[in-house]
């Protein structure tokens, strides 16, 4: 009798073992997890729910999102770094990544921890005033602050973050000195450039286009070397002398030492799903990829490393 | 001295080592006049400080004033019952993250109810057995919540349990 | 549009089987949802959102907002049978709702709970019909300085709330503000009393605390002093019928019409919802009621506050959304999020284009104000079978549910260790007489006030008197050095009254 449950319990183990080895070729054969370190609801979130359904179709299995958020992003980081490297977990990482990463608030980098799969979107960074604020155009902003340093306040999330670097590389850029008045979410923040607390407002055009459109707001410059399809009255950074480009940028990645193969199919995979016409319809409605923002895997592990350079001297030049 | 008037005092500790450590490493400010990223832990801080020291003060006066309560001695107030209860929602909650939900959840409910004063080996079981069934069906499946899959050998059986479901 | 128009058309929208079906499933998954711990009401909404892809725009939000209002609701079941705040909302309910219970009201204090989320809902649907415009203007007007100055409204409510030990009430107060500080620091982007702990750097989550200083706490109380439950007669529900007296309800009346108007102002403000609602929906109630004593040990009054201001936090919360884009809380995010994904954007030109938003909304939210209170009254007779339970399996099977509950808010294993500290600490705090309904007080309110005040410095530019002087700010601010000079004066003449006599 106790010989037979000792070989059932092996017959039952060796399944589930069997069962769980991926092989390369047979890749995917289960669900695939793309981790979020974000909260439902954000841009990034949204992103990849709109990009799974996609993806899903392409791989043949089930891409479920998973939301794992705290500790700004950390707590996904540090999350998906443990899972096994088999290309069932892939990691949505963007710019704060690599600020995280800089600032040394964890063990765990995303470039030593992470191979790069496939970059997705692209963002530039708005800058806006109230339609009923003091400030119509960027060149009314620089006179003013000319005369009173540090008057003008820029609304925005995170002072260590994309908004609040641009911010300061915007200003350093162009003279002047600015106030920084990090808010909670975005909502708090268009609230206060409505409600005339704050005078101008640092987001992505995605945020603020319907703001544009429905006559609360303006535009009034864009971080990128061209000036934006949804937008060609806004001046870009380059238009006014300051050579600054900033901008979110939405990524997906691997553990490291998943095998190259499984890598090399995920990025094709992902590749076909952004170009697929759901994707792109949904892409030019809520306007995300206004640079379009798509790198493969090297692409994305150059893009790492080229933004640890840039903000390293950015947080140098800016005195952080 | 009561126990009461210990957690105090080794909470005042804490709150003044708070407050040098928060002033530590505080960057320059860019604002003259703005509120640094200490100001309001000190000030809270400062309020703590003096309102337990009063409270020290006044819990002492009224334990040894005439026809004060008795005092409860260790043992009543932390009773064996309550520390091993205690120790395995620690374990719980720690064991999660290896062990996987499942299984320490099962673990956790049948000892506990042991702990309570639950005997029948047969209920305790059944007990673990329909909990840890209930609240995965309800979790994983309903809400699609991730429960924690734990390491090894765990994690397997998890993602088995969960392919058997998809 | 004229208004009759704009229902009619509204009333099109809602009054088809698909999205009355939908409203149903919506009420009873929200009911549920919003009754299982640790699931809070934008999670709730946020899991309802896959559904919505198969519905037009207008539908969908019509349906998510059916899911919020009853979630909100369904989260006073469990605190009122067994002290686990549904959702955080719900927190301030189990003050009195599980004392209540506890001496076998729970019927009582049940129905009374559901029909003053109605009210609430019922009253925030028509503002949000008829004055939505106004009132975004109103709500814009708040900015980081009147904003500090309602947090600091809220705060003044610590030495009411339990005149004897007014001391102690306070240090919990503090300690909650203390524990608030405790993340990475969102106004300079450092990290501040973490001790080098990467967990902390997110700050101490607010369901598990709560869950754990109340539920778990409780269990950890029973282990040591078991309450004789099958004396209470088991079946709650049974032997306490869900009846108030007329006069009962009428003393309520001015509780609900006060409470549903602070929460609806409430919910407007981005970054307060109906959690905060419910916190200064309570703290007005025990400044405005003359036997504040009863707060906390099963008073009517605080119950129905509690539950009126959070509900009413549903409608004020969809109308910036509406409105301008903006939303005003948390779940209202999330419907800004499914409405991006069928590629709908939000914002001023949304009521302009397509004025049905409002209507179906408003319709969508007053038949799921009704639908939810037929149904919370099923999902609570379900609830309350689980009381027979015998303990030794209910104490285990509700610190699972904490565990789990507040497991799931954010996937994170650390938010379970939360939850037991919580609770370890909640037992001692009960034990000695510490209110940890204070301590979750300033864990709430802490964040807004001081990130708000920083920021109102930020922008006067060091200039802390004109951050004051603002007319809403400082109307405010003498408030709350009314509300709290006040209790303490009493106190003293209490205390020499007593003397003399």
């Amino acid at each position: 009798m106790k010989k037979a449950v000792l070989l059932i319990a092996i017959a039952f183990v060796y399944s589930i073992l069997g069962a769980s080895v991926s092989f390369a070729a047979d890749f995917p054969s289960r669900k695939i997890d793309i981790i979020v370190p974000f909260g439902p609801g954000s841009g990034t979130d949204t992103t990849m729910r709109a990009l799974a359904p996609s993806l899903q179709k392409v791989l043949g299995v089930p891409v479920v999102v998973q939301n794992i958020e705290g500790s700004s992003g950390l707590r996904g980081l540090e999350y998906a770094s443990k899972q096994p490297a088999d290309g069932y977990t892939l990691f949505l990482n963007n710019t704060t990544h690599i600020l995280l990463e800089m600032q040394n608030l964890s063990p765990i980098a995303l470039t030593q921890s992470f191979d790069p799969v496939a970059c997705v979107v692209q963002d530039s960074v708005l800058f806006t005033a109230s339609a009923n604020g003091r400030f119509k155009t960027w060149k009314d902003v620089v006179a003013y602050a000319k005369e009173n340093p540090g008057k003008v306040t820029v609304s925005g999330s995170s002072p260590r973050g994309v908004d609040g670097v641009s911010t300061l590389m915007v200003a350093k850029g162009a003279g002047i000195e600015v106030t920084f008045i990090p808010f909670n979410s975005g909502a708090e923040a268009m609230s206060a450039i409505l409600g005339g607390h704050v005078d101008l407002g640092n987001m992505g055009p995605a945020d603020a286009m319907e703001m544009i459109r429905g006559g609360e707001m303006n535009g009034i410059l864009v971080t990128s070397e061209k000036r934006l399809d949804i937008f060609p009255d806004t001046p870009t950074t380059y238009d006014e002398g300051i050579n600054v480009t900033a901008g979110a940028w939405r990524a997906l990645a691997v553990p490291k030492g998943t095998p190259p193969e499984v890598i090399s199919k995920l990025e094709s995979a992902i590749r076909e799903a952004y170009d697929s016409p759901e994707f792109q319809k949904w892409l030019k409605d809520v306007t995300l990829d206004q640079r379009p923002g798509w790198k493969d895997a090297k692409g994305l592990g150059e893009l790492w490393q080229s933004e640890l350079i840039y903000f390293k001297k950015a947080f140098e030049e800016i005195g952080l | 001295m009561g126990i009461e008037i210990i957690v105090n005092i080794v909470f005042l500790l804490f709150c003044v080592f708070c407050f040098i450590h928060v002033g530590v490493g505080v960057q320059p400010l860019a604002i003259p006049g703005a509120l640094s990223g200490s100001a309001w832990p000190r000030t809270i801080l400062a309020g703590l400080i003096v309102a337990v020291t009063l409270n020290i003060y006044l819990t002492y006066r009224k334990n040894h004033a005439p026809g004060a309560p008795r005092e409860i001695p260790f043992k009543e107030f932390m009773p064996p019952k309550f520390i091993l209860s205690f120790v395995l929602m620690l374990f719980y909650a720690i064991g999660i993250n290896y062990l996987g939900f499942i299984v320490s959840t099962f673990i956790f409910i049948t000892a506990f109810s042991y702990v309570i004063g639950l005997r029948e080996k047969i209920k305790m079981i059944f007990g673990g057995l329909v909990s840890t069934g209930v609240i995965y069906i309800v979790f994983q499946i309903f809400l699609q919540v991730m429960l924690p899959r734990g390491v090894g050998i765990f994690r397997e059986i998890s993602l088995w349990l969960e392919l058997l479901i998809q | 549009m004229n208004l009759l128009d704009l229902l009619v058309a509204g009333a099109n929208v809602v009054f088809t089987p698909t999205i009355l079906l939908f409203i149903c499933i919506g009420n009873v998954t929200g009911v549920i949802f919003g009754a299982l711990p640790g699931i809070s009401a934008a999670m709730a909404v946020a899991l309802m959102v896959p559904f919505t892809l198969t519905l037009d725009p207008i539908g969908s939000i019509a349906f998510l907002s059916a899911v919020y209002c009853s979630a909100i609701t369904g989260g006073g079941i469990p605190a009122i049978l067994f002290k686990i705040p549904g959702t955080p909302s719900s927190a301030v309910t189990t003050f009195d709702g599980f004392p209540l219970a506890q001496r076998g009201q729970a019927g009582k204090a049940l129905l009374l709970v559901l029909v003053s989320s109605a009210f609430g809902g019922i009253v925030s649907a028509f503002a949000m019909l008829l004055v939505s415009r106004q009132l975004s203007s109103l709500g814009l007007q708040f900015g980081p300085s009147e904003l500090f100055a309602i947090a600091f409204l809220g705060l003044s409510v610590l030495t009411s709330m339990d005149e004897d030990r007014m001391l102690k009430t306070v240090i919990s107060g503090l300690t909650g503000l203390l524990l608030a500080t405790i993340a990475m620091d969102p106004l300079e982007g450092t990290p501040r009393l973490t001790f080098g702990f990467v967990y902390l750097l997110g700050g101490i989550p607010m369901i598990p605390m709560m869950v754990g200083m109340f539920a778990v706490s409780e269990v950890l109380k029973q282990v040591c002093n078991p309450t004789e439950f099958d004396k209470i007669d088991g079946g709650y529900l049974k032997d306490s019928p869900m009846r108030l007296s007329f006069s009962e309800w009428w003393g309520l009346k001015w509780t609900m019409i006060r409470c549903s108007v602070l929460g609806t102002l409430v919910g407007i403000l981005p970054g307060a919802g109906a959690t905060i609602a419910s916190f200064l929906g309570y703290g007005m109630e025990i400044k405005l009621s003359k036997h504040p004593e009863e707060f906390g040990n099963g008073s009517l009054t605080g119950l129905c506050a509690s539950e009126t201001s959070n509900n009413a936090a549903t409608g004020g919360s969809m109308v910036p959304l509406l409105s301008l884009g903006i939303p005003g809380g948390n779940s209202a995010a999330v419907m800004v999020a499914a409405l991006m994904l069928q590629g709908v954007q939000v914002g001023p030109m949304l009521l302009k284009a397509q004025p049905t938003y409002l209507s179906s909304v408003f319709i969508s939210m007053i038949v799921t104000n009704v639908m939810m209170v037929f149904i919370s009254i099923a999902v609570a007779k379900m609830f309350s079978k689980l009381i027979k339970i015998p303990y030794y399996s209910l104490g285990p099977l509700i610190i699972l549910f904490a565990a789990v509950g507040s497991y799931a808010a954010q996937n994170n294993t650390g938010d379970v260790m939360v939850t037991m500290l919580a609770g370890l600490a909640g037992y001692f705090m009960a034990e000695f007489k510490y209110s940890p309904a204070a301590l979750t007080l300033g864990l709430v309110l802490g964040d807004i006030c001081e990130n708000n005040l920083r920021r109102a410095v930020m922008i006067e530019h060091g200039d802390m008197l004109n951050v004051f002087s603002r007319p809403i700010t400082a109307t405010l601010l003498v408030l709350c050095v009314i509300f709290i000079i006040v209790p303490i004066i009493r106190k003293r003449m209490r205390d020499k009254h007593a003397l003399l006599s």
